[in-house]
C-alpha cells in the first residue's frame, strides 16, 4: 500500500520543512514546505552544497548532520537560525540524522524543521509589553500602584488588594510574590469563593485521617504548602464567617491545627489577599471581621476601575490583539479610529477581563488582513455604534453576501478551499452558500 | 561515516580531520576516486608532499580524467585559495622542490599547463627524482593526446 504512494508526495504533505542532502552535502531533496520558508525555489537549491545555499549559524561548525555523525546520536529539537533568499534569518527548530545504506554506510543526511517565528514573536510579545510583570498600563495611578509593589518588596507584610471584577487583582498579586525574597518559594492560590463551605477548613488547615467521613488519610493544607512562600487568599470577602477566626489566628502567631487533630502546627506563609466586596460594608453589616481587616489590611494595593484610568484603554487593545492574533493565526494590522472610539467610551463594568474577551470575539469573527471594526464587537457592547467597514469573516449578510463570495472566487480562481480559509469558514459551510446561491 | 565525515572537514578546510577520516575510508575503499582526489590535496596542506605525489600518480595511472580539471568547476575547489596563499608568500616552504611540487599538485585540478610548468620546475631542481618526472610524463602525453598545443 505504502509503496504505491509517491514519496515526493507524502514529504510535499508534511508541514514541517524536509531537506536531504548527499554525502557530499549537496542538496538532493527540498519539499514545499522548505521552499516556502525559506524562499528558495527547487531549482535554486538541487545539486549545491547545502551551507553553499542557506550559509546560516547552523553551517559549518554547527551543522547538525556533520554532528549526527560524529556523535552517532540523531538530534532532536536543536534551535538555531536559517538564512532564507532574500528576507532576515529565520529562528527554526530543527531534527537531524543520516542516511546509511544496507551495509550501515552514511550516503547522505536529512533536515526537518520548522519556523519558530511565531512562538518567538509571542515570546517578544510578553517580553516586551511586560510594562511591569505583565500588567499593560501607563497612567500615574497605575504606576504608582507598581512603585508600591517595588517598594514593599523587602517586606513579609500582609497585603491587602481591592478592586473590581476583572482589574487584574490576581496579576498584581503574582507581581507582589515576584519581586519578594520568597520568589522561587512555592505561591499557593486559594479562591475562597468556589471552594465549598463545609471544605474550605480543611483546604486550607489541612485534615487528619479520620476527621470526617471520606478523610481515608491525612492531608495538608493550603497553609502548610505555601510554608517559606506565599499563600493568595482570592476574594476573601466571601469567606465564611466561622473561618475568619482560623485565618486570623494564623495571621496572628502562624499558628492553626489540622482538622481532627489536637497538634499545633506553625506555618511562615506571607498572605496576599483580595477582594471585590466593599469591605467597610461588609464588617458594617457583620459577614467580615474587623479585626481580620486589620490584619489583613498591612499594605492596601487598591485598583483603579478600568473606566477611571481611560488612558490606559488604547494599549490594551494593541496588546490583546496581537496576543489574539497569534493565537488564532490571523493578521489583523490594526484597529478602526471608530472601535477604539467605543472602546474608550464605554464604561467597562467587567473592566479588563471584559475587554479581552470583546477583543477574543472580535479577532475570532474578523477577516484576516484588515482593521479590526466595531460589527466584530460582542453585540451588547455595540449598542449605540454603527460600523461601516463590516470586516466580520462571517458577516456575508444577505444584502451583499453573493457578489462577495463571487468576488473572492475570481480572485482565487475559483479554488474554495483559498475562498473559504479568507472567510474563516469551513469548505463545507461556503458549499452550502453556494447551493443556496444557485452557484454549485 | 569517514568519507562523509571527510567531505565535512574538507568543506570546512580542516585537512588535517579531513585527511584522518579519508586515509580511514580509503583503506575500505581504495578506489573512490572522488575521495582519493580530495586526500591528495589534504596530504599537500599537512606537510605529507611525498604522500601526496605518491598517491597522485597511483592515482593519474589509472586515470589522469579523475583529477584534472576535475574540481575547479565544483563549489567546493579549495584549490586557487590555497594557490593563492602558497604564490603570494603567505605560505612558505623549506625548499623551492617542495613548494613547487605542491603547487604542481594544486594547479592540476585547475589547470594543466601551469601545473606542467611546476613540476619542471621542480624537476630542474632535482632531476633525479623518479616520481615526478613519472607524473610529469603521464601528464605530458595526457596533454598531447588532448590535442592541446603546449609552448613549454
Amino acid at each position: 500500500m505504502l509503496k504505491s504512494i509517491n514519496t515526493e508526495a507524502i514529504l510535499n504533505s508534511l508541514t514541517e520543512g524536509v531537506i536531504t542532502v548527499d554525502k557530499e552535502f549537496r542538496i538532493t531533496f527540498i519539499n514545499e514546505s522548505a521552499t516556502r520558508l525559506t524562499g528558495f525555489s527547487k531549482d535554486e537549491v538541487l545539486g549545491k552544497i547545502c551551507k553553499r545555499v542557506f550559509n546560516s549559524e547552523c553551517c559549518d561548525n554547527n551543522c547538525p548532520i556533520a554532528r549526527v555523525l560524529i556523535s552517532g546520536k540523531n538530534i532532536f529539537d536543536y534551535e538555531g537560525e536559517m538564512n532564507c533568499k532574500g528576507l532576515p534569518p529565520v529562528p527554526i527548530r530543527l531534527n537531524a540524522s543520516v542516511i546509511q545504506d544496507e551495509n550501515n554506510i552514511a550516503i547522505g543526511g536529512v533536515i526537518t524543521f520548522r519556523d519558530m517565528t511565531l512562538i518567538r514573536e509571542m515570546e517578544s510579545i510578553i517580553h516586551k509589553e511586560s510594562v511591569f510583570h505583565g500588567i499593560i498600563a501607563a497612567t500615574p495611578v497605575m504606576k504608582d500602584v507598581f512603585a508600591l509593589i517595588e517598594q514593599i518588596s523587602g517586606s513579609d507584610a500582609p497585603v491587602f488588594i481591592t478592586g473590581e471584577t476583572g482589574t487584574g487583582k490576581e496579576m498584581i498579586a503574582n507581581a507582589v510574590h515576584k519581586l519578594s525574597k520568597r520568589e522561587g518559594r512555592s505561591f499557593i492560590k486559594v479562591n475562597c469563593s468556589v471552594i465549598p463551605e463545609n471544605l474550605l477548613g480543611s483546604e486550607l488547615f489541612g485534615h487528619a485521617k479520620g476527621a470526617f467521613t471520606d478523610a481515608q488519610r491525612d492531608r495538608i493544607g493550603r497553609f502548610e504548602l505555601a510554608d517559606g512562600g506565599t499563600i493568595f487568599l482570592d476574594e476573601i470577602g466571601e469567606m465564611p464567617g466561622f473561618m475568619q477566626p482560623q485565618v486570623l489566628r494564623v495571621l496572628q502567631d502562624g499558628s492553626f491545627e489540622r482538622i481532627g487533630e489536637s497538634k499545633t502546627r506553625t506555618v511562615d506563609a506571607r498572605i496576599i489577599a483580595a477582594t471585590n466586596i466593599d469591605i467597610p460594608s461588609a464588617i458594617l453589616n457583620g459577614s467580615f471581621r474587623k479585626d481580620l481587616y486589620y490584619r489583613l489590611n498591612i499594605i492596601h494595593i487598591h485598583l483603579p476601575p478600568l473606566r477611571e484610568r481611560k488612558d490606559d484603554i488604547p494599549l490594551l487593545p494593541e496588546h490583546f490583539l496581537k496576543q489574539y492574533c497569534i493565537l488564532y493565526s490571523k493578521s489583523i494590522p490594526h484597529i478602526d479610529e471608530e472601535c477604539m472610539d467605543l472602546f474608550l467610551h464605554h464604561n467597562w463594568e467587567g473592566n479588563i477581563r471584559e475587554l479581552e474577551n470583546a477583543i477574543e470575539y472580535a479577532v475570532i469573527r474578523s477577516k484576516p488582513d484588515r482593521g479590526l471594526c466595531i460589527c466584530s464587537l460582542p453585540t451588547g457592547l455595540r449598542q449605540g455604534f454603527s460600523c461601516n467597514n463590516q470586516n466580520i469573516n462571517n458577516g456575508i449578510n444577505n444584502k451583499n453576501g453573493a457578489s462577495e463570495i463571487i468576488e473572492l472566487l475570481n480572485k482565487h480562481k475559483w479554488n474554495k478551499t483559498a475562498v473559504a480559509k479568507e472567510l474563516c469558514m469551513d469548505r463545507s459551510t461556503l458549499w452550502r452558500k453556494l447551493k443556496n446561491m444557485g452557484l454549485q | 561515516m569517514n568519507e562523509m565525515l571527510g567531505n565535512h572537514y574538507f568543506q570546512l578546510r580542516n585537512f588535517q580531520l579531513a585527511e584522518t577520516a579519508f586515509t580511514v575510508e580509503s583503506i575500505t575503499s581504495p578506489a573512490n576516486l572522488k575521495m582519493v582526489k580530495k586526500l591528495i590535496i589534504c596530504y599537500t596542506q599537512t606537510n605529507k608532499t611525498k604522500l601526496a605525489v605518491s598517491l597522485l600518480k597511483d592515482t593519474i595511472q589509472k586515470n589522469i580524467s579523475s583529477i584534472i580539471g576535475s574540481i575547479r568547476n565544483e563549489d567546493d575547489c579549495p584549490c586557487m585559495g590555497l594557490i593563492g596563499q602558497i604564490e603570494t608568500g603567505f605560505v612558505v616552504y623549506p625548499d623551492e622542490i617542495e613548494k613547487h611540487t605542491v603547487l604542481g599538485i594544486l594547479w592540476l585540478y585547475c589547470d594543466i599547463v601551469t601545473s606542467i610548468q611546476y613540476f619542471k620546475m621542480g624537476l630542474n631542481q632535482e632531476p633525479k627524482n623518479e616520481q615526478i618526472n613519472s607524473i610529469l610524463q603521464l601528464i605530458e602525453t595526457h596533454y598531447q593526446n588532448s590535442n592541446h598545443q603546449f609552448n613549454p
